[in-house]
């Protein structure tokens, strides 16, 4: 069916029976699901049952590839994962950048499906058709960065290597996976690596990818370049810290734990300030001319010598979620989180989370170590994440996530920032009514780009205004569509427009890669990525009731800012549903019906 | 009238401040007159800024008002920042 794009087959590695195998995949299911994301799910709906533990030998990590990974475009470096969230208890979709996914596709490989576990602590080395399960008893307890040192001997380079740190060994329910400095961060999966014995997987691929009609391909990916390069030029100059005052100015940047929407610190963890103080070069994934990523180094202060490349959502969870104005703090912060193996957002949430209770009093010094965690202490936040990933003092509940915390804490509820158990991000939907249904509708919970970003939208569009109710449903359905798809390619999202990937995808590019014209379908490929998903949580239980908001977003005004006295009530939040599972075609309680389904080519799921 | 504009990144680095009060004198202006004072003094363009950034009237776009009509009041705040496109 396809004569390029594909290599055809996956590896399934049986940890507890070391058994490797190629298996074939299915070319009906790329074609209905490209790749990515969306085959990464497929697979999981058959293999991934409702009762499956996230932390069970029977949980798998699904790893899927897309068509474009590791081919001569612009940014091809995305491999997709899906596994039981130990985070979320539900599904989790997560994707990684850096080297690893274009080496697996040059190794011959379109995926890895992993599973079981092993009866002591491995490693997976894949160089070409030659994969080894290997002692990893040395590796046990070292940190991402000393295991992608190490293993980077064997491969070639850090980002070539997927590890977990410590804070997955002890089961921290934030834990992420590591591709070099890159993260597979949202939704623990670092922990279910762990918790199979794996500590880590290699990979170097010196084969080709074949391309169906390469001089047309090669074409075609060299005059997005230079689109790419002009208009991600803000990106390339500041990262997405370009973000993070202009957020503030929105009003809705989120600040201490979501008291309000702008925050009094900003400037001195803004993009200008990181630039002229901390910055030292820009670093790029897989054939990437935009190179986002800001590496930044602390020069002096308590934190001296401490090195990361923070992002937005990272500074905003970590900086005013927190109320922390010193980006040294965040940079240490950043890196901690990338040596130990957590997730920055998470994290960042929880531990505002915590400040809140100790500012209440609810905690004290004792719960905490001796730590004061008000909110703006950036080096009480710096240890907590440490005491988090040792499961110390309140670190030991901080540690189990949301649904832990509020199992333990139920009357503190009204104060944890999530939906279905997953942490908010960088951005307050009082400010924005449809990021209100990006989060409440994201099939991994409260996501920002899978449950689509529409700020920008929002913002610009005369059609759809920031604190409009009508709409939003439409708006936030397409943009979860194009998402879809766009996760399922194998590019990074930043460079889509540069190969007309958008709500309207326009060029040939995936004709010249594979021969097949995917292009007019890609928007219902989308949707079918999203209804899939939305049969894979139902399954699991969540339905309307567990698309609603925190109840801080949903009673407390905005005190302040451009969106002052804004409030998601219920009656607002409720119309914009509606809307949304209308535009869907799900039901009252968010099932898909059949007759979308049908639409869909799903019924076989029925 | 008194109108504050604020600039962020590289339009914060044309003007070299991130905010600045302008007192004009006739009582109808509109974004397009604001916009014939940041040119003549920084040689901020409104059609150069539009296509690949964002102006503001207070907490709207000016795509969602009455675009470069749109009139201002004494008091209004007017930003320029660049595109955002997520990421």
């Amino acid at each position: 069916m396809f004569s390029g794009g594909y290599q055809g087959k996956y590896l399934r590695i049986n940890l507890t029976n070391k058994t490797i195998e190629e298996e074939k995949i299915n070319p009906e299911w790329q074609k209905k699901f490209l790749g990515g994301r969306g085959l990464a799910a497929r697979f999981y709906y058959d293999e991934i049952g409702r009762d499956i533990k996230p932390l069970s030998s029977d949980n798998k990590l699904i790893f899927f590839t897309g068509p474009l990974t590791g081919t001569p475009g612009p940014a091809t470096t995305k491999i997709g994962l899906a596994t039981k969230s130990p985070e979320t208890r539900q599904y989790l979709c997560s994707n990684g950048g850096g080297f690893f996914g274009p080496h697996l596709k040059k190794s011959g490989y379109d995926g890895l499906i992993i599973e079981g576990k092993a009866d002591k602590p491995v490693y997976i080395v894949i160089e070409d058709d030659q994969v080894k399960i290997k002692n990893g008893k040395s590796l046990w307890g070292k940190t991402t960065f000393e295991v992608n040192k190490i293993l980077r001997e064997e491969v070639g380079r850090e980002d070539q290597v997927l590890s977990c740190g410590p804070a997955a060994e002890k089961r921290v329910r934030l834990s992420s996976i590591q591709i070099g400095e890159r993260s597979i961060g949202r939704g623990g999966a670092g922990a279910v690596i762990a918790s199979k014995n794996l500590k880590a997987i290699a990979v170097k691929g010196t084969g080709e990818i074949p391309i169906s009609e390469p001089g047309k391909f090669r074409e075609v990916a060299k005059d997005a370049v230079p689109f790419v390069r002009e208009s991600k030029a803000t990106h390339t100059k500041y990262g997405t810290a370009q973000y993070t005052a202009i957020m503030s100015e929105l009003g809705c940047y989120p600040t201490r734990n979501f008291q309000t929407g702008v925050f009094d610190g900003v400037e001195t963890i803004a993009a200008e300030y990181m630039k002229k103080n901390f910055f030292i070069k820009n670093q790029a994934c897989f054939r990437c001319p935009v190179a986002c990523s800001q590496l930044c180094e602390v020069k002096e202060g308590v934190f001296k010598g401490a090195k990361s490349d923070p992002e937005y959502e990272t500074i905003g969870t970590l900086g005013a979620i927190c109320g922390v104005s010193d980006f040294a703090a965040i940079i240490k912060a950043n890196e901690i989180c990338d040596e130990l193996g957590i997730d920055t957002m998470s994290v960042g949430v929880i531990i505002g989370f915590a400040m809140e209770l100790f500012e209440r009093r609810y905690i004290t010094t004792k719960d905490t170590g001796g730590l004061e965690l008000k909110f703006g202490n950036g080096v009480a936040m710096v240890k907590m994440i440490e005491k988090i990933a040792r499961r110390e003092d309140i670190g030991n509940l901080l540690a189990e996530g949301m649904l832990g915390i509020a199992e333990r804490m139920p009357e503190m509820k009204k104060y944890l920032m999530h939906v279905k158990g997953m942490p908010l991000a960088a951005y307050d939907p009082r400010g924005f009514y449809g990021n209100a249904l990006t989060y409440g509708t994201s099939s991994r919970g409260a996501c920002h780009n899978v449950g689509g970003w529409s700020i920008r939208d929002e913002l610009l569009s005369g059609e759809y205004d920031r604190f409009a109710v009508e709409g939003k449903g439409k708006l936030i359905k397409s943009i979860q569509d194009t998402r879809g798809y766009i996760d399922s390619l194998g590019i990074c999202t930043v460079v889509r427009s540069g190969y007309g990937f958008t709500d309207k995808p326009k060029g040939r590019v995936l004709e010249y890669l594979t021969g097949y014209n995917f292009t007019p379908e890609l928007m219902t490929i989308g949707e079918r990525v999203y209804n899939l998903e939305r049969l894979i949580i139902n399954r699991e239980g969540r339905f309307r009731k567990d698309d609603m908001l925190p109840e801080r977003l949903r009673t407390e005004k905005m005190p302040e800012g451009q969106a002052k006295g804004h409030v998601i009530s219920d009656e607002i939040y409720n119309t914009m549903l509606d809307e949304y599972y209308k535009a869907r075609g799900w039901d009252k309680e968010g099932r898909p019906t059949k007759v979308r389904l049908q639409k869909l080519s799903l019924d076989d799921l029925i | 009238m008194k109108i504050t504009v604020k600039y962020f990144l590289d339009f914060k680095k044309i003007s070299g401040h991130s905010k600045e009060e302008f007192f004009l004198e006739n009582d109808k202006v509109n974004v397009k007159d604001i916009f014939k004072v940041l040119n003549e003094k920084y040689q901020i363009e409104f059609e150069k800024v539009v296509p690949k950034g964002i102006v503001m009237v207070n907490n709207r776009s000016i795509n969602q008002l009455e675009k470069e009509n749109t009139i201002l009041k004494d008091g209004d705040t007017v930003i320029i920042m660049p595109m955002i496109s997520g990421g």
